[in-house]
Order: C-alpha cells, then structure tokens, then sequence
C-alpha cells in the first residue's frame, strides 16, 4: 500500500495526514473517548501497522527500510496531527524512537535490512535494556556481562525498569564487555533476542497499576554474531551520540498532545455547571494559561532543534533543557486539573467522569516523566556541567 | 502527654491490626482501642476528647494505610444521638459522611466506605441529614484511595441535623484530614531518607549529594510550617483564620512532599509494592475536601474586609 500522503508536501501533508488520522482512529480509542475502550495488544499492533505504512511512522527513514524518506521538517507536521488528536500511546515507541535511531547510526547494512522494516510493520517489539538494581542514574556502574563465546557472546546480568519487556521480541541491550573499572569505556551494545532459554521476563506493577516494566534476568543468553550493534567498542559512544539529539526529538507529538490535554481540560470545565466560573476564576485562569505558554516553549524548542537539525547544525545540551521543562510542566498541568475536576458539580457527568479518568492517569503516569531517561535532577547536573560548563571550583 | 503518646501508640497498633480485615472486623478493632469514639460524649461511651487528640489519632492511622472511614466515625459519633452514637463508639454501627453532593439533588457523593455501613450523613442544603442505608441504592464510583473505596448514594428519607452542628463537622473534618495529611507526608519524608540513605550511585551514598539534601531541607520546611499552623489551629478550635491558614499550608505541602519522596526513591517509587503512591492518592483526595483554593479566597476577603 502506497502511502496516502505519498505526493503531497508541506502543510498539504499534514492535512492528509490529520483527515487519515481522523477516518481511521476508532472512537473509542481516543484518550477523550467518554465511552473509551483502549485497544488490545493486537489491535494497536494492527494500527500502528496501518499508521506506518500510511507514512504517519518512519517519516524520516530510508524508503529502502520500509521508511518514507521524509525531511526532519515533514517529520514534525505528521507529529504535530498525531499529538492534536488523543492518539493511544505507541506500543514500540522503543523501536520506533529509540532503536531505530540508533540502528541508522551504527548497525550495518545487513542488520539496517533486517530490523528497520520489522520495527515499521510491527512485526518486531524492542524494548530498552539499560538500567540495572545498581546501576540507575550512574549508568556506567552497570554490571551485565557479556563475554564471547566463539563469534557469539554470552549474557549474563540483571536488567530492571525495562518497559514493555513482556511485550517485546528483541531488547536493545547495554552490557559490559571490559571491567567495572572501565566504567562507560567498557560497555557495547546487542540487540539480543527475548525469547530464548536464558532469559526470564518479569513484570513489575507500576503506580499506575498497569503492570508495564520489567525485571528481565539473563543467564548465559545468546546474542549471536550477527546482533552485535557497532562492534565491541564502538557501539556504545555512538549510541550516546544518537541518544542525545533524540532527547530533544523523540515523540516529537508532545507538545502538541500537551495542548490537546489542556484543550480538554478547559472544554470540560467549560461544560459544568459549577466549574464553568470557577475556571474563569483568575487563580486558576492564570495557571491554566501559564500552561499555555508551557507548551508554546516546548514548540517553540522543537521548531528550534528541527530547524537547526535541517541546517545541519549542533543541537548542543537542548535536550536537556527540553526533558527539563516539559516533565514538570506535565505534572504542573496534571496536578492542576486534578484540582479543578475535583471541584465539579456531584454526582459528576459522563463528561466530567472521562476526564478524571484521563487526568487521574496522566497525573500518576507523568510522577515518572522526572525519573526516566535521566531524573531531572541529572538533567540539572548535564546543563550545569556540560552546557553552562560552570567550573567546579577548587 | 504522656496518655497522648498512649493513645497515638494504640492507634497505630490498632491500624495494623486491621490490615486485611472487613469493615466490620476493623470497627470492632478500633473500637476496642478507643478510638472511634475519642471525640464522642462519655455518655454515648466515648472518651470526650477535644480535636486535637483525634487529630492525633488519625495521624497515626493515616501513615498506616488505613482502610477505614475512621474520620467520618469520630465526627459522626459526636453528632448522632447518643444511643445510635454508643453503638458507633461501640463498633456495632458502621457510618459513613458523603463529601460530595446534597440529599436536595436526590444522589450524594465522596461516601467512603458506604457499602456494607448502616447510616450515612450527608449536606442537605446547609443543614446535614442522617439517614439509614438499608435498602439504599449505593454504587462504587471511580477513585484515587485503595484502601478507602468511594460510593454514591442514592439518599431518601432520614433525620436532620442543625445547620450549625452540620458546619461545625465540615469545618472539624477539614482539620482532621489536614492531620491525616500531615501523618502521610511525615512517613512519605521518612522513607525517602532511609531510601536515599541506603543507595549508593556514582560510588556514593545518594543521601551526600547536596542536591538532594537541599530538596529533602524544602520538604522539611514544608511540613513543620504545615505542622505549626495545623497544631495551632487544632488549639485555637473555632478561630476561622487559623483554620484557613492551616488548609493552606497543609493542602500545597503534602502532595509536594509526597511527590518529592516519590522522585527521590527514582525508578522504585514508581512502582507499586512501594506504598508512596497510595499515600499520594489519599492526599490528592483530601486536597478536594482542604480546598486551597477556597481557603485563600476567603483570607482575601478577610484582607478586603
Ligand atoms: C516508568 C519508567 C520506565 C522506565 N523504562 C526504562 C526502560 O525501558 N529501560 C531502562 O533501561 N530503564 C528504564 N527506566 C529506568 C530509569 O532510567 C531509571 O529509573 C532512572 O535512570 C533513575 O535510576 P534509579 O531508578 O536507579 O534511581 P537512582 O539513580 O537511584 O536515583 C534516586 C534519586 O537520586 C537522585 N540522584 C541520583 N544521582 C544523583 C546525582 N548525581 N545528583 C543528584 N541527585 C541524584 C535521582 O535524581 C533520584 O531522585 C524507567 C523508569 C521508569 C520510572
């Protein structure tokens, strides 16, 4: 199936984009849905197939790894439609934003054929196996070992906090090939198959109640030859690289799904009889605005990293800054429509109800927004370190 | 003091007893130990304590998850009639307070606990009303609390209860929810320094690093400025302004403690063996009935006045 959009550029694209979107996304999908029913694992699975092959996925990869070879500018517009409707979550954003960044950069052509295409058409779930019981923040201290085994190596180690590791077909794997004294030196990269004798998957059950992360041990796992990402030494340094401009690029739809949540928020508040005045009232019209500008600096960073990206120009530490301001103003937005939705005419309407429900998840969900893919207290430590390089006194 | 410290420490006993235990079960232990009815009079068996001491009381149970409409039995029990309050003091009774809706509109809300109890108080315009829940339509609404399960009710029926009398309640039931707060943001604190004191990144102890000692110094200014004008207000029962001051203080300081302990305990806190996240949903519930928001508009219309 050729892509809906295939001959259409610019903002004409994204209208094809958003009126697919909209002939597509079954009602009760959507994150606002009154009557919502989320979809199963196989039903989304399905979807994000169809989304793909519709060019509404891999916007900016290769054609030739079932991509649509889309600009970085491209890339934001389809996101810009996705996060303007409550689209569910992608159940491979690991694969789509994580792994297949870092395949691009560093994996070989061979491997480039045979994981791209799979992680597009959803044949292939990746998770993201990096941080360990001991090794956290300090991703250094990790202490997995991989050690060879002929051309193949051998896994030995535990992982933790792995999301969606239950779900997932293969894990982008972090272990150590040197000694603990070598720290980030001694680490390379696999992509190891999950579904083999040596490894057990467990899930932990998140705040949330959703049992989504996992507990993933490996004992003597098989990673063949042929899934070792960028050889032993160097696929590490140049994931790092990967990983620093996708923090200020990956689910590039945020901002914009930030602004569809508030949108819903004031629509609801707006709808009750009570609420109606009390969001008017200038305490929370004010922070419902600040909220505004929240996600207007999110876009405003976003358009910033993607046009500098287009020049071919350094996006320096942004990411940190991003990661930064857009996990509080998250948790800033959820915590405040908590507090209006609580105030409410009782018995709440139908409507009313959908939206505790959604702003309950969100505030819960989004505790986590300042602990993964480094705490907020580590991203104060990167810009304080690496972008204002303050010097460290004596 | 000493008979306080007695008190706190059976309240925390008698909380642990009732983990896993059914309503009834639990009403029975908790009236054992005295507690239901340390508000009421010593003529409906109660100990006729003033608020603080329920305030003290709830403190100590809220920091062990308790699972039982505790609050609402104490305020309770020192309105009803005295023979229908001996056998709420008693535990024979199970009663319940809706938070939320007025038995005008036909359906009250916020009625933890409201299954399986066998009267329920709730607003009736500006008077409170009493009524049996025999027979009464009562249907789980979706909430935040685990333990504290939440039911609207369809009311019909019942006796009333005085305009001032019914005021006095809500007022006394924001103070003992700040405590409750208050108990939950303390064990919150607590267990992200003994998380931080224990875990070692980067080669050290994480509870060196200044950054998080600067944090956990906020958190502690936070709960001893909610602390004092709680406790003030406790003392100083029936001053408005010092009640207003103390949801205030309260109302911001626990979600932000707990929410801070949460982040300190990194990729654990988010999970759900560690209690934290209970505690946050409990405090995020009782910040609906503090109502910061009320509370600050009517310290403007004091600096107005
Ligand atoms: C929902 C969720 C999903 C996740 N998914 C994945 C995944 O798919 N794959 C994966 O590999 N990992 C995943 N993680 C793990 C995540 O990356 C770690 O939780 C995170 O790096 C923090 O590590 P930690 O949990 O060990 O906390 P710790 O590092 O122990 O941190 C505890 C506290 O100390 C603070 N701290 C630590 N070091 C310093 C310092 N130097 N200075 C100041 N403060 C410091 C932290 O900010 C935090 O507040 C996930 C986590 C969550 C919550």
């Amino acid at each position: 199936m050729p892509a809906v959009n295939a001959n259409l550029e610019g903002e004409d694209y994204a209208r094809a984009s958003r009126e697919w979107l909209l002939a597509n996304l079954p009602d009760q999908w959507r994150l606002d849905a009154v009557d919502r029913v989320p979809p199963t694992l196989e039903e989304s699975k399905a979807f994000e197939a169809k989304l793909a092959a519709a060019g509404l996925a891999g916007m900016t990869w290769p054609v030739a790894y079932g991509g649509h070879g889309r600009s970085m500018r491209e890339h934001m517009l389809a996101n810009r439609e996705i996060g303007r409707l409550p689209v569910p979550e992608s159940v491979n954003s690991i694969g789509k934003e994580l792994a297949g960044p870092i395949i691009m950069a560093v994996a070989s052509e061979e491997q480039k054929q045979r994981w791209l295409p799979n992680i597009l058409n959803m044949s292939e779930i990746w998770c993201q196996g990096f941080s360990e019981p001991e090794a956290g923040s300090d991703l250094a201290g990790l202490r997995t070992r991989a050690v060879r085994d002929g051309k193949d190596w051998r896994i030995t180690g535990q992982k933790i906090w792995t999301s969606g590791g239950w779900r997932a077909q293969r894990c982008l794997l972090l272990a150590r090939t040197g000694s603990l004294e070598d720290r980030h030196k001694g680490l390379a990269m696999f992509a190891i198959k999950l579904d083999q004798p040596g490894v057990t998957v467990r899930t932990i059950k998140q705040i949330t109640g959703v049992p989504e992360f996992c507990e993933v041990f490996y004992d003597n796992a098989l990673v063949e030859e042929q899934d070792v990402l960028g050889g032993e030494k160097d696929g590490w340094p140049a994931a790092v690289k990967v990983l620093e401009v996708e923090r200020a690029t990956n689910r590039m739809y945020r901002a914009w799904r930030i602004e569809n949540e508030l949108r819903h928020l004031v629509r609801a508040c707006m709808g009750d009889a009570r609420l109606r005045d009390i969001v008017q009232e200038s305490h929370f019209a004010q922070r419902l605005a600040a909220i505004q500008v929240d996600v207007d600096v999110l876009k405003a960073y976003v358009e910033s990293v993607v046009e500098d990206l287009a020049n071919g120009e350094s996006i320096g530490g942004r990411g940190s800054l991003m990661k930064l301001h857009w996990s509080e103003a998250h948790q800033r937005l959820a915590a405040l429509a908590l507090e209006l939705l609580d105030k409410a005419a009782q018995p709440p309407s139908p409507e009313i109800a959908a939206a505790l429900r959604r702003f309950r998840a969100i505030y819960l969900y989004s505790r986590a927004a300042t602990i993964y893919a480094g705490t907020s207290q580590i991203q104060m430590g990167i810009i304080a370190d690496r972008i204002l390089r303050l010097p460290r006194g004596a | 003091m000493s008979d306080m410290q007695d008190i706190i420490e059976s309240a925390r006993r008698a909380a642990e007893a009732c983990a896993g235990l059914e309503p009834r079960a639990m009403a029975k232990v908790l009236a054992d130990a005295g507690l239901i009815g340390v508000l009421a009079s010593e003529a409906a068996g109660g100990l006729g304590l003033p608020i603080s001491a329920a305030a003290a009381v709830l403190a100590a149970t809220e920091a062990q998850l308790l699972g039982f409409p505790l609050l609402e039995s104490m305020l309770a029990a020192r309105v009803l009639p005295e023979a229908l309050a001996a056998e709420v003091v008693g535990g024979d009774k199970l009663v319940t307070i809706a938070w939320g809706g007025d038995a005008s509109h036909g359906s009250v809300t916020r009625a933890h606990g409201a299954a399986g109890a066998d009267l329920l108080l709730c607003a009736d315009g500006a008077a409170g009303r009493c009524l049996a829940l025999a027979g009464a339509e009562v249907t789980e609404e979706p909430d935040l609390d685990l333990e504290r399960p939440s039911f609207r009710v369809k009311v019909a029926g019942g006796e009333p209860i005085a305009p001032a009398a019914w005021a006095a309640l809500l007022a006394d039931a924001q103070l003992l929810r700040a405590a409750e707060c208050l108990g939950a943001a303390e064990t919150s604190m607590e267990a992200a320094i003994a998380h931080i004191s224990g875990r070692k990144q980067f080669g050290r102890v994480l509870v060196g690093m200044q950054a998080l000692r600067f944090d956990l110094a906020r958190h502690k200014l936070a709960l001893e400025s909610a602390r004092v004008t709680l406790n003030k207000a406790l003392v100083q029962q029936g001053d408005s302004h010092a009640a207003l001051v103390a949801r205030s203080t309260v109302g911001e300081a626990a979600p932000f403690i707990i929410e801070g302990a949460i982040q300190l305990h990194g990729g654990m806190g988010f999970t759900w063996d560690v209690p934290l996240h209970r505690r946050l949903r409990r405090v995020r519930n009782a910040c609906a009935q503090l109502d910061v928001f009320g509370a600050r508009q009517a310290l403007m219309a004091e600096l107005l006045a």
